[in-house]
Formats: C-alpha cells, sequence, structure tokens
C-alpha cells in the first residue's frame, strides 16, 4: 500500500468534511456562517444577469438575486442541508468542472486550492476554473497563507486539528476553560501536523515526517498529543492511508476523525468512557425508543445526544489537510496558468487573495 | 435544478469525450416557480445560452411549444410577453428528480432533490 495525494485529500479533506457537515445541520446550525465582506463584494459588483460559479461553496453562503449563481461541492451532506433561493447547486468536484468552455462571467473560488495536495492539482483546479470563465471574466481566489499574524506553521503542508468542542451548540460556545494561556488560533496552528505529500514511490518519507512530528509534539504539547488513537480504545482505523505493510505506524497517525462512531455499541462505549453519566442515560434510553418510538424519533434522540456528547468531548479531534501559500506562491500559480493574468493581490486575515482575470491566449501568442 | 443550469453544463471532463454538450435530459419530477421576471436579465441570459441546447431542455418538460423553433435574430427586440416564456423556461422550471446523460458516453448524471450529480467517481461506477 502507498499513499497519493489523492489519498490525503479523500482522508483528510472529503470525507471529513462531510463529518463535519453531520454536525451542522439546521437545528445545530450556529446563528449564521461568516460571510466574508470582500466575497460579497466581489458577488455584488458584477453586473446584472451574470452567471457566477461558485467552486467549492461548501454552505452556499454567496447567493445573488440580480446574478445566477451556480454552487458546487463534492460533499452531498452539505449540500442537501444548504438548499435555499438564489442559488443552484450540484455535485462536482474542482479538478473535473461540468460546465462548457468560456460560458460563465465569474467565479469564486475561496478556500478550496488549500486543500489540494500538489502543485500539478492546484494548477489543475485554476486551468479548469480558466476553461470556464470567457474571456474579461474574474475569479476571486482565497487560500490560507503561511504567514500568519498569531503563529508559524512548522511546514506548509499540514494536517490541521478542527477541534469538536470549538463547534457552536444551538449558537453558543460550549463552556470550556484552556487551561493554556494562548489564543483558538496560536493553539491550532501550534498543534498542526507537517505532512510530506510525495509520489508513490517515496510514500515512506510521508509516514516518516508524521511520525517524527507526532512523537516530537508528544513531548512538547502533552494536552495535544493525547489525541493521537493510539493511546485510546478507538477501534483501528481500516482507511487510515498507512496501510498494512506498516502496522506500528498506523497506530502512531492521527485519523481524521475519531473512531467510535459507526456503530451503536461502539458509539455508547466511547461515550461512557468519557462520561459515564451520559452513556448510561444513552444506553437506558436505546431499548425502549427503539420499542416505544418510530425509527426517525429514535435516530432524532440519539443524533441529538451525539452531538452533545462529541461537543463536551474535549479529547475529540478532527484533522484536515490544508497546503498554506507563501508570500507570491498563489499570484506564481496563477501566473503559470496561460489563459489568466493577476488583477490585484492581498493579504487579508490570514489569508493570501488574488483576483485573476481570463485573457485571450491569442492576443499574447500572435 | 433551474433549466438555464443544463445550459451551462458539459460532461466534458470525462474520458474520451470531445464535446460532451448539450447534455440529454430527462425529467421525471419538476416544480414551477414564480420568478420575478426582469426584462433585461433574461435578455443578459439569452445571449449566454446556446439554443440548441435550450431547445433540448424546453422538450424535456414537453415545452417546447413556449418559444420559437428558431434563435430570433436579436432577443431585445421581442416583447415582454415574447420574453416571459423564455423566463419561464429557464428560470421557473426547477427539475427535481430526473437525469442528465453524456451525448457521447450515455454516462448517466442523476438529478435527486434539485441536485444533480455530476461526480466523476459515482458516474464511473
Amino acid at each position: 500500500m502507498s499513499i497519493s495525494s489523492e489519498n490525503v485529500e479523500q482522508e483528510y479533506v472529503h470525507s471529513i468534511y462531510s463529518r463535519l457537515a453531520t454536525y451542522q445541520q439546521k437545528d445545530h446550525k450556529p446563528s449564521s456562517p461568516r460571510i466574508w465582506p470582500r466575497v460579497r463584494q466581489f458577488v455584488d459588483q458584477q453586473s446584472i444577469g451574470s452567471v457566477i460559479l461558485d467552486v467549492g461553496c461548501g454552505e452556499a453562503k454567496y447567493t445573488s438575486q440580480k446574478c445566477h449563481v451556480i454552487g458546487f461541492d463534492t460533499c452531498s451532506e452539505v449540500l442537501s442541508s444548504s438548499k435555499k433561493e438564489n442559488i443552484e447547486l450540484c455535485l462536482a468536484d474542482a479538478v473535473n468542472i461540468p460546465i462548457r468552455d468560456a460560458s460563465v462571467d465569474a467565479i469564486l473560488n475561496v478556500s478550496v486550492i488549500h486543500h489540494l495536495a500538489t502543485t500539478s492539482r492546484r494548477r489543475q483546479v485554476l486551468q479548469e476554473c480558466s476553461r470556464c470563465l470567457r474571456v474579461g471574466g474574474k475569479m476571486l481566489i482565497y487560500a490560507w497563507a503561511f504567514e500568519q499574524p498569531n503563529g508559524k506553521f512548522a511546514a506548509q503542508d499540514i494536517l490541521v486539528p478542527w477541534n469538536m468542542h470549538e463547534t457552536a451548540i444551538g449558537g453558543r460556545l460550549p463552556k470550556v476553560k484552556f487551561h493554556l494561556n494562548t489564543t483558538k488560533e496560536q493553539r491550532i496552528i501550534a498543534a498542526s501536523i507537517p505532512v510530506n505529500i510525495s509520489d508513490k514511490s517515496i510514500a515512506q518519507r510521508w509516514f516518516s515526517g508524521v511520525l517524527s512530528k507526532v512523537t516530537s509534539l508528544t513531548d512538547q504539547l502533552p494536552y495535544f498529543s493525547k489525541r493521537c488513537p493510539s493511546s485510546s480504545g478507538y477501534k483501528s482505523n481500516q482507511s487510515t492511508p498507512t496501510g498494512s505493510d506498516s502496522p506500528l505506524m498506523a497506530q502512531k497517525l492521527p485519523s481524521a476523525a475519531p473512531q467510535f462512531l459507526p456503530t451503536t455499541n461502539s458509539l455508547i462505549s466511547g461515550i461512557k468512557r468519557w462520561s459515564p453519566m451520559l452513556g448510561r442515560r444513552l444506553a437506558s434510553l436505546l431499548v425502549p425508543v427503539e420499542e416505544q418510538f418510530s425509527e426517525e424519533l429514535a435516530q432524532t434522540i440519539m443524533r441529538e445526544s451525539i452531538t452533545e456528547a462529541m461537543a463536551t468531548l474535549r479529547e475529540v479531534t478532527f484533522y484536515r489537510f490544508y497546503h498554506v501559500f507563501k508570500e507570491g506562491e498563489l499570484s506564481d500559480l496563477v501566473d503559470s496558468v496561460d489563459s489568466l493574468k493577476v488583477v490585484s493581490t492581498s493579504f487579508e486575515h490570514g489569508n493570501w487573495c488574488v483576483i485573476a482575470e481570463k485573457i485571450s491566449t491569442n492576443l499574447i501568442r500572435p | 435544478m433551474k433549466l438555464f443550469v443544463h445550459n451551462f453544463m458539459s460532461s466534458r471532463f470525462l474520458k474520451n469525450v470531445t464535446v460532451g454538450y448539450p447534455l440529454e435530459l430527462t425529467v421525471k419530477q419538476f416544480e414551477e416557480k414564480d420568478i420575478e421576471f426582469d426584462r433585461e436579465n433574461t435578455i443578459v441570459m439569452l445571449d449566454k445560452v446556446q439554443y440548441e441546447a435550450l431547445l433540448v431542455a424546453a422538450a424535456a418538460v414537453n415545452q417546447a411549444d413556449r418559444i420559437p423553433s428558431e434563435q430570433p435574430a436579436k432577443y431585445d427586440e421581442l416583447s415582454d410577453d415574447q420574453l416571459k416564456q423564455f423566463h419561464h423556461i429557464l428560470m421557473n422550471i426547477d427539475v427535481v428528480d430526473g437525469e442528465l446523460i453524456c451525448p457521447e458516453t450515455k454516462t448517466v448524471f442523476p438529478i435527486r432533490d434539485g441536485i444533480p450529480n455530476m461526480l466523476k467517481v459515482d458516474a464511473e461506477k
């Protein structure tokens, strides 16, 4: 078994977003998703009747009444919970955009390409976007920056922790006191795990990179290192990209999501370990509920219990893959696509932002 | 999925597909909405539309008789009533359940709950 960039994206991007989407369904949704003013402004600047593609639209935050927004994402869970007026949704992949050539007026590419594992795949996304844009059409690109005002990433290819207890439930953040005198952002950056995304032939370097960082984390950051599934009773993760040829390393790798969710039994034992009271209550509910109520009601109760339990578990951490961009890297990547021209570059709240324009390739190559 | 979306979609990303346009469309269920008509917006949209594909979409919901079978020379010379027929096809008809089909490989992309699934991995299963 070896690891490819697609495997990293599958495990640490696609499946984890599907997982997270199930915790953000309507009844648990934090008040409203964060709208970025610059993105809103870009959408509002488009002329009446424009067709705008939102690549990796997630919760479909950017709708428009005077334009026509088509949002697509690979995550069906987030799309089906995001249906609303003034936006059309589609399941599709940013590296294979199902749109005809030179047909759309503008593209949003917000927080997408930092989830792709190699330079060639990131460029492929930009090439696909450019193919769909009409000449003169503009694309707004945001990607997370390596240069952070509140911390320092150890590398550019990283697994970034996302802690369940920092999720709002019913619009409120659970009250969890941190013993570390740091901001959330600093903790997240400090706890990120560098990875080597490499060709299959040198896959072992990836494992050893993760392994060494996990080991050093264990020494430096006892709070976060507890998350590594090796020490707890989590079920071994069949889908971890380490494969069976390195069982020792498989124990050390942080899996993208905690592994006690899939079955009822492992769920209850998992919860019991962290909250015996809640575990007992859940176990006592389970049988009578299934006997007395419809399946639907039982599922609702289970879902709410799981969400409540998950949020109280400080031990639960999800990991997402990011490639963070160094200064100039994003505009260089845009420039490497023949049909795109950088219009402006800026740095905003820890992200690099580039506005690119589709140019006629006939003109630059007479 | 509103019918105007069909006009922009292509299966070109599939292996061995050269054009992948227009996609064939079968509609099992659709809703008719009442989206506000705007003359300018409709003309702008029609200027982007490929007429041949628009006829395919209109035929899929048995409403091809609402619009001319030949592309009008100038959209901005059409009356409001004529444009409203286009507006109805493009914006009011919302496909809930159906299929988009690649014209070359006949790969089927299902539309469920109004959301077309154009993922390559799913299509290749």
